[in-house]
Parts: C-alpha cells; sequence; structure tokens
C-alpha cells in the first residue's frame, strides 16, 4: 500500500474474511487428506492462520 | 490497492479494464506467494523429521510467550512488525506492471509491510511440513486471499462511489483489536503445535 492509501472498508470485510478463514480451515484439512490426525489438524490451523493473517494485513492501517 | 482503479488513468493505461488489472493483481499475489511456499516447503523437506518437529516445537513456545505478553490487559508490547511500505517508483512501471509487481510483493507477505504477528506462522509452517505441495497450498492460501481481496475493495468501492470518509476511521480504529486478534490466535495454535507435537 502506498503511504496514504488505505484498503479502508467498512467492517463487513472482516466478517467476509472469517468466514473465509471457516472454510480455509476445513478445505485445507479436507485437501490434504494424507495428512491424518494431529498433522492434519496443524495444516488446517495454519491455514485458518494464513487467512487471518491476509485478513488482517488487508485491513489494518 | 485502489491503484487498481485509479492509478491506470493517471499512468496513461485508463483504458485498460480494471478487471484485467485486478486479474493480474490477483494472479501475481498468488503465484508469487505459492512458489514462495513450495520453495520453503522444499527447504524444509531437507530437513531431518525430527529437527522440524523439534524446531516447530521451540518456535511454538517463543510464539506462546510472545503472543500471550502481548494479550495482556492495557499491554503496550507490540510485537516486532516490519513496516515497508509499498515503493513509489513502482507507480512509474504502467498500471499493468504495477498490478503484477504489487501484487507478487503483497502475496509473498515480506516484501510488503508485516502488519500482524501471525503472519510469521505461513513461512514457519511451510517449512515445518516439509513438503512443496503443502507449502505452496498454505502460501497460496495467504497469497490468494490478498490478490483476491482487491474484488471485494473494488465491489464495494464502485457500490459506494467514494474512496475516503468513515470507513477509513472504521479501519484505523480496529488497528489494536486487529493485533490482539493476531496474537490470540498465535497463541492457540502455539498451544495446539505444542500438544500435537509433544504427543
Amino acid at each position: 500500500m502506498l503511504r496514504g492509501e488505505t484498503t479502508g472498508s467498512d467492517r463487513r470485510p472482516h466478517y467476509v474474511g472469517f468466514v473465509a478463514g471457516a472454510l480455509g480451515l476445513g478445505v485445507g484439512v479436507g485437501i490434504v487428506g494424507r495428512l491424518q490426525g494431529g498433522a492434519g489438524f496443524l495444516f488446517g490451523a495454519a491455514c485458518f492462520a494464513a487467512f487471518t493473517a491476509a485478513i488482517l494485513q488487508q485491513t489494518l492501517p | 490497492m485502489f491503484g487498481i482503479a485509479t492509478a491506470g488513468g493517471r499512468r496513461g493505461q485508463g483504458n485498460r479494464d480494471w478487471r484485467v488489472k485486478a486479474a493480474l493483481f490477483s494472479l501475481a499475489a498468488l503465484g508469487a506467494a505459492a512458489a514462495c511456499g513450495a520453495g520453503l516447503g522444499w527447504l524444509g523437506s531437507l530437513i531431518p523429521e525430527r529437527g522440524r518437529v523439534v524446531g516447530v516445537s521451540l518456535f511454538a513456545i517463543v510464539f506462546m510467550a510472545a503472543g500471550l505478553a502481548q494479550l495482556r490487559p492495557a499491554s503496550r508490547i507490540w510485537l516486532w512488525e516490519r513496516d515497508c511500505e509499498t515503493a513509489q517508483a513502482w507507480l512509474q512501471l504502467g498500471a499493468l506492471r504495477w498490478a503484477i509487481v504489487n501484487g507478487a510483493a503483497l502475496g509473498t507477505g515480506f516484501l510488503s509491510r508485516i502488519g500482524v504477528i501471525s503472519w510469521y506462522v505461513v513461512p514457519l509452517a511451510a517449512v515445518g511440513f516439509g513438503s512443496p505441495e503443502l507449502g505452496a497450498i498454505l502460501y497460496g492460501l495467504y497469497g490468494g486471499i490478498r490478490g483476491l481481496a482487491v474484488w471485494l475493495w473494488i465491489a464495494w468501492l464502485r457500490r459506494a462511489r467514494s474512496h475516503l470518509g468513515d470507513p477509513v476511521t472504521s479501519v484505523l480504529e480496529l488497528g489494536a483489536p486487529g493485533k490482539r486478534l493476531s496474537a490470540a490466535l498465535l497463541v492457540a495454535l502455539a498451544a495446539a503445535t505444542i500438544v500435537v507435537a509433544g504427543a
């Protein structure tokens, strides 16, 4: 982003982001079916963290 | 990101459909992120599994301590963030090249401002899983979301017919809660990692 620019929007994108994050958690675990048990859970959680980080970085000033 | 809709006109490429610029931006972000993830995953595959488990566990402990420190009530501790604004010179590249370069920079994350501590989970997890495919998926999710967000933004802007005003204020107000949310997520993920790695 350029200084002085913003990716400003209202709060709706946050909710969109977290819904996308929840979907990402499921999709991450689902796509990578060969990861079983704890590794699969951690991968899904990491996917969720990646989604959240992306959304927060787009919306933080 | 507003440059997708506005910079092109100032740079003599205003006749370009904004969808082309937005698509290039999104694809560049996704592609750069996936490439980074694949590379990191490949590097991780060179490390023995036991070493990766130990390394990830140690990072999880550090992240948990750092996240908890930030979550304390009235904490003024903000974890290290990298301040790296988009290079002004990139605007001279023209709208299409700007879209590609800026999209790639945002997709990788480390070439743009890192404003939340949980970003570090992405590259570390890509290394930790030790697989180019998993790394590409994980990092690609991050870059893809950043790249695809432009469509949401532009859709909102086109409907709101305004770039500035109240939305800016509301975003600025979200700074501290957003960082705390990031820290909370980091603590939760670190705890899960410690439990799983220790099992």
